[in-house]
């Protein structure tokens, strides 16, 4: 390699300063805290101490301690019933945006599709209270109608957790699946009817597989924000139930046991990632 | 005579305010080789579309082998397209690709395989069946576009300008290959371009479109040497109008007057009417020959070489519009020059629109 | 044709799903907007009103404006910071070969794969064990941590190389690299600046999470909307959301039409 002229080396010097700012953020505020959190993972709190010997009993009593190992199970039920239910539920509604609705009042109809994203999160989730809540819009309803004599609580339950996910991820997925469809060439369409396929035809083997790349893309959206989402769970959940999230802030906050807690990061850590690994195939990200 | 392949009746398309067809009237024989000709707008690719049944006309019926295929869609018409970007579905095989028409009408798999073979030989890619879109080059994917259409067996084979991305030479080649092709499989194939040159090579019947209308059709020599109209002209190659007026007409001869001189040419008009001729740039000699006469001396403005042939713009005395003419080869030629021209009256068209 | 009524009646399902699921969507937030208006104590039916008396009660806490004033200090200033060192960074690496370039690429949008939760716990932890004391610093510090992949992400993918040439361009004609960064490549990347910052701010002012965790006394709107629904359903919790929403909205259109209209004319 030729020796770089004073010039090249003094703006590959300014380069690098642009750089470092942002590096050393990045290092100090989000590397740096994971390692330590990977370290935590190792260490111990007896009483109201930290022992720092390496050890492997946080993540031995994960698997021993049923309630701990259960609430990741829960957390992985949940999120697979929420991630299926809502890319069920959204593609249809993508699909009529896209392909039913003039062009002119698509944007309209999309961004009144998304309107609720506009509610902060922790609203959004307790807005699902007002409706689900003994007292609540629907056991009001339900009371009116006369199908029920007393008022009935619908939240508190798993039930209320999914119902208040699938709202949350079917606008969020309604919104790429509808980008997803609109980018694809009416091509492709035509030459499917051109040799004879009908709409359903045309749909299933053309259309669906082209846009299943941006569903997997979107559903392992859905799945990362679901799997680690403490708000949703805590508000509408009850505390029958537990999921991952709320396990780790128990011991956070109960207990100041951060080296569970750490510990049931790093776990929950290890199956965001081997979901990405399942996915990968599907998740290459082009650049513009 | 047999049924045509395919009849326009009256077919009118409006999108809004806006006239994209009007008073369309054609037949297209079985078996020919149709170029739909013209410029950008001109309506020849919303004609396409209406055969294809991707639009449904405004007016007027389509009729396919005498069947009206006016209201079907274009799933149940016996048409098949080659689009301009192939359309290939990438997320298939060549062979799935090229099968996939068969698919639909139920050809069972084991059927289906030979056919695609037989069709990927037939464009020279019969070693491909098991490759992806993405790694064949665009010629290639174009050739496997044909083969896709083909292999149907439809009555009509559409092609919507599907050489524009090709380069000079390639699209050479491919224009002969389309042309064997057809003459080998016998189908009638219509074909959408606005290159003039491209629909000379490979069409049997040329129809000339513009602004929603039919200018003129034929075959490519009757519609070069002999156009019916001054758009047909101007649009088909390089051409010299020259304005005038009929002084006499009498049998099928038409005395005309013009700024370079009275000719008399073949054709109908009204004495008075005012016409114009057409002389191509290859009729306008720079000397005497035979039954050419003397149109006066002219001065050389301009010369290009184009490997077969000079082309120069002369300006004659006492005549402003500029004239072009070409000069062989090996005739080298300076601006500034002097030429006497000469024309052979026989080789003037008689244009009355 | 064959008809207007067939398609008609072929659309039917079709439209009947498109209603069921904007009602559906829109159920949570019309109930909360329409018992924010609520005059009785509890935000569900029957619905006595209108009132503004929760709105009162909203506008008349202070330390829910104050909240209110934190989040909208700490988004600004945490999204101008993610977008600036966003912005250093991605013109440092989109214009000059620096080595492990893909590598470097990699580690600052590495934080966008991470769930906020763990993010939040990471600097729980490592303040805690620093003894840096819990504030709205240390919420900021969090928020440009989430920000700064999304902003860099954006404007490195819009610095290819047709905005190079002008740059290049600009070199010779006698600029200096200042002038080549404030003259044209800022306004070039105008859009795209702002579109981070916006998205940043967006993010910021909803985060809860991070917020929650590594705050103590004083907090932002959603901690604050948080402790209040201890006290279980409250209208005057319909009222503050709704305020937020209302106005995120009028925010957006405003932009829309001021921001992208008149770029668009």
């Amino acid at each position: 390699m030729s020796p770089s002229t004073p010039r090249q080396s003094s703006t590959r010097a300014r380069a690098w300063g642009f750089l470092l700012p942002a590096l050393l953020w990045t290092g100090a505020f989000f590397l740096a805290p994971l390692v330590i959190m990977a370290l935590y993972s190792l260490w111990q709190r007896v009483g109201t101490r930290l022992v720092t010997e390496f050890t492997l009993v946080n993540y031995h009593d994960f698997f021993a301690k049923s309630f701990l190992l259960k609430s990741l199970l829960n957390s992985i039920e949940v999120t697979l019933i929420v991630t299926l239910v809502s890319v069920l539920l959204a593609y249809p509604l993508a699909w009529i945006l896209a392909e039913r609705v003039p062009r002119r009042w698509q944007r309209l109809a999309l961004i009144l599709a998304i309107l609720p994203f506009w509610t902060s999160y922790v609203v959004r989730s307790y807005s699902w209270l007002l409706v689900l809540s003994e007292g609540g819009i629907l056991s009001n309803l339900l009371l009116d109608l006369g199908i029920t004599a007393e008022p009935v609580s619908f939240a508190n339950n798993r039930g209320a957790t999914v119902v208040g996910f699938v709202h949350f991820f079917v606008m969020l997925l309604t919104l790429t699946i509808y980008a997803n469809l609109v980018q694809l060439s009416p091509s492709y369409r035509k030459a499917a009817a051109d040799l004879g396929a009908g709409p359903l035809r045309s749909f299933w083997h053309v259309t669906l597989p082209l846009t299943l790349p941006g569903i997997m893309v979107g559903a392992f959206l859905t799945f990362v924000l679901c799997i680690g989402d403490y708000i949703t769970p805590q508000i509408l959940g009850g505390n029958r139930e537990l999921l991952l999230p709320q396990t780790i802030m128990l011991q956070i906050a109960r207990r100041s046991d951060f080296p569970m807690a750490s510990a049931l990061a790093m776990v929950l850590m290890a199956v965001v990632s081997l979901v990405y690994l399942a996915c990968a195939r599907w998740l290459k990200i082009d650049r513009v | 005579m047999s049924t045509p392949a395919v009849e326009f009746r009256d077919i009118a398309m409006c999108f809004g305010e806006k006239v994209a067809l009007q008073g369309i009237n054609l037949s297209i024989e079985e078996g020919s080789f149709v170029v739909l000709l013209g410029p950008s707008g001109g309506g020849k690719t919303t004609l396409l579309n209406i055969l294809g049944g991707f639009l449904a006309p405004s007016a007027g019926q389509v009729l396919i082998k005498g069947a009206d295929v006016t209201c079907v869609p274009p799933a149940k018409r016996p048409t098949t397209t080659v689009f301009q970007d192939y359309a290939l579905f990438p997320h298939m095989s060549i062979a799935a690709n090229v099968g996939f028409g068969l698919r639909m009408r139920g050809v069972p798999r084991a059927e289906r395989a030979p056919r695609v073979e037989k069709a990927l030989d037939m464009v020279g890619l019969g070693h491909t069946a098991l490759r992806r879109v993405d790694e064949l080059s665009g010629g290639q994917r174009q050739r496997i576009a044909l083969a896709r259409a083909l292999v149907v067996e439809p009555s009509v084979l559409l092609l919507d300008e599907p050489l524009g991305a090709l380069d000079l030479k390639l699209r050479r080649q491919m224009q002969e290959e389309l042309k064997a092709i057809q003459k080998r499989v016998g189908t009638t194939f219509v074909h959408v371009t606005h290159d003039q040159e491209e629909a000379m090579a490979i069409g049997d019947v040329i129809v000339v479109m513009n602004e929603g209308s039919i200018e003129d059709q034929g075959t490519p020599e009757r519609i070069y040497l002999r156009p019916a109209s001054r758009f047909a002209a101007n649009f088909m190659g390089e051409n010299n109008l020259i304005e005038g007026r009929v002084t006499q007409s009498q049998a099928g001869k038409v005395r005309v007057a013009t700024a370079l001189g009275d000719f008399t040419v073949s054709g109908e008009a009204q004495t008075g009417a005012s016409i114009a001729l057409s002389l191509r740039p290859e009729h306008l000699h720079p000397e005497a020959g035979d039954g050419g006469l003397a149109l006066g001396s002219a001065k050389v403005i301009e010369a290009g070489f184009f490997g077969t042939h000079h082309q120069c713009s002369v300006v004659r005395d006492g005549y402003d519009t500029v004239l072009k003419l070409r000069l062989p080869q090996k005739r080298l030629v300076q601006p500034g020059e002097t030429l006497a021209l000469h024309a052979d009256p026989a080789d003037m068209v008689l244009l009355t629109r | 044709m064959r008809g207007p009524l067939l398609h008609l009646l072929r659309s039917l399902p079709l439209w009947g799903y498109v209603l069921l699921l904007y009602g559906f969507i829109f159920l949570p937030v019309a109930v909360l907007v329409l018992f924010s208006f609520q005059d009785s104590r509890l935000p569900v039916p029957p619905f006595n009103g209108p009132s503004l008396r929760w709105y009162e009660a909203v506008f008349s806490d202070a330390r829910l404006l104050e909240a209110l004033a934190n989040s909208v200090v700490v988004a600004l200033t945490s999204s101008l910071a993610a977008v600036v060192l966003g912005f250093l960074a991605a013109y440092a690496l989109a214009r000059h070969r620096l080595p492990f370039s893909g590598l470097l690429q990699g580690f600052l949008t590495a934080p966008l794969t991470v769930s906020y939760l763990i993010i939040a716990m990471g600097l729980l932890i490592t303040f805690n064990a620093l003894g840096v004391p819990k504030s709205l610093l240390t919420v900021g510090i969090g928020h440009v941590v989430i920000n700064l992949p999304l902003c860099f992400a954006i404007l490195y993918s819009q610095m290819g190389d047709h905005q190079a040439n002008i740059e290049r361009a600009a070199r010779d004609l006698g600029a200096r690299e200042w002038q080549v960064i404030t003259l044209v490549t800022v306004p070039m990347l105008w859009p795209a600046l702002f579109a981070s910052f916006f998205l940043s701010v967006t993010f910021s002012w909803d985060e809860f999470i991070i917020a929650f965790m590594v705050s103590r006394f004083d907090v932002t709107l959603p901690v604050e909307i948080w402790s209040m629904l201890r006290s279980g359903l409250n209208p005057k919790t319909n009222a503050i959301g709704s305020f937020v929403f209302l106005i995120s909205i009028a925010t957006v259109l405003v932009l829309d039409l001021v921001v992208f209209r008149s770029r668009k004319a």
